[in-house]
């Protein structure tokens, strides 16, 4: 039996067999654990952690292939021509060498720009829903239910801005930050600059103020992020409370710096943390009558 | 000219004619951002180039704001707050809506893979504070309570 070896047709296979390996390992992956760092790096890519990354690093690493290929082909013809010495045979080769160079990268870069110019969407590569719609699922599923930190299901937590879970969790309120996100949500929606319906005489400014809605009839605003901390005499006054709404606050340098201070998120969030006990208790705040969380 | 530069010179011609075309058929969208989802890629108006942003932290951005709402972008995780500010707030849902499809310049299928989150303030509704309702549009879209 003649068997012929085709070595290009091995090596070629050999390839592509070690570019697309790691499809595998993403494979054998589970919805929750997506995150998968590769053993060796894509030269200039470092180690993309999704499969999406993975392809588009494979992608761009082989435009930066080309693009070298051709400059050291093109080196290689243009000293094939010098060294043609008028031999018209060896100076067509090398003429040869350098027009497929060039017409390689050209189209490489074609490619790439018909595609960006139609949408640049279609170069960036991402999951179709059955792979990573069960992670996103998964995460806001857990965050969806409020049910696991004493909620009463009409205190959500956010799930994006400064209130969301994941960003609360690396301030003051620790692990209460799941309480804290339904509390912040339930009062201004997650928005740093809300102003409360509140109002004081005899202008119509807003009382509370900020993420956590604090009252700046009520209390004082602490923390270092805070560049104003008494208001609670000097901004507003007196105490604005469910009964006792007439108050009055003029429009001087100390109201002003309190709303700047109070719309603060970093301040908001430290105050709320220092009135809460660090989210263990909620009893100030009118919305957690309904969130049911410790007082 | 031999063959193989007539058919090389052919193709730069003809790829050259077909991306000009395209070029200028299809002309390219200033002040986009590609928001990724995990239901796919949504080209919108960047929230941070339009003329009504104000700057919030995180590298947010209110890009809109009126009497009946708000609306909040976090480049952190690409997602939207709308909060509702009216006590009317069916009204200034449906109001909302309508301005954040034509602010961002999306359809409402593209909106519905975008990260948003709806929700009404204790001060302007108690009863219906507190959650998430999404776009009312959407397959999980929610009803106000009544």
């Amino acid at each position: 039996m003649n068997i012929k070896i085709n070595f290009k047709k091995i090596l070629f296979s050999l390839f592509f067999l070690v570019l697309f390996l790691p499809t595998f390992s993403y494979a054998t992956l589970s919805a929750e654990e997506l995150v998968y760092t590769p053993m060796e790096e894509i030269p200039g890519f470092d180690r993309p952690t999704s499969y999406s990354g993975y392809i588009t690093a494979i992608y761009k690493f082989g435009l930066w292939t080309i693009g070298i290929s051709a400059m050291v082909m093109i080196s290689i013809g243009a000293f094939m021509y010098i060294t043609s010495a008028g031999n018209s045979n060896s100076a067509g080769k090398a003429k040869g060498v350098i027009v497929d160079a060039i017409s390689g990268v050209i189209l490489a870069m074609i490619s790439y720009v018909l595609l960006y110019t139609i949408n640049p969407a279609l170069l960036q590569i991402s999951l179709p829903d059955m792979i990573s719609g069960g992670v996103t699922n998964g995460i806001s599923g857990g965050s969806g239910g409020s049910g696991g930190s004493g909620g009463t299901g009409k205190c959500e937590p956010i799930t994006t801005g400064p209130c969301s879970v994941e960003n609360l969790k690396n301030t003051c309120f620790g692990t209460n930050a799941e309480m804290a996100s339904a509390i912040c949500m339930k009062e201004s929606s997650g928005q740093e600059n809300k102003e409360s319906g509140d109002k004081c005489q005899p202008e119509n400014f807003s009382i509370s103020l900020g993420l956590f809605q604090i009252n700046l009839s009520a209390n004082n605003l602490t923390g270092s992020s805070c560049s104003q901390q008494t208001c609670a005499t000097s901004a507003a006054a007196p105490m604005y409370t469910g009964k006792k709404k007439n108050v009055y606050c003029t429009k001087g340098t100390n109201y002003t710096s309190c709303v700047d201070s109070a719309t603060n998120k970093d301040c908001n969030i430290q105050t709320a943390c220092a009135l809460s006990s660090n989210g263990a208790h909620w009893g100030k705040w009118g919305a957690n009558s309904e969130c049911g969380f410790p007082n | 000219m031999s063959k193989k530069a007539t058919i090389l010179l052919s193709i730069f011609l003809g790829l050259t004619i077909i991306g000009l075309i395209i070029y200028f058929v299809f002309p390219q969208k200033e002040n986009q951002l590609i928001v990724k989802t995990p239901s796919g890629t949504v080209s919108i108006n960047d929230p941070h180039k339009l003329p009504s942003g104000k700057p919030l932290s995180m590298d947010g951005v209110n890009f809109k704001e009126n009497t009946n709402y708000s609306i909040d972008y976090y480049p952190q995780d690409q997602g939207f707050i709308i909060a509702i500010l009216n006590p009317n707030i069916q009204a200034a849902r449906d109001t909302a809506e309508k301005d954040f499809l034509e602010t961002l310049d999306i359809t409402k299928a593209a909106a519905c893979k975008l990260k948003v989150t709806l929700s009404v303030p204790f001060d302007v509704n108690e009863n219906a504070s507190g959650k998430n309702y999404r776009l009312s549009f959407c397959p999980n879209g929610k009803t106000f309570p009544k």
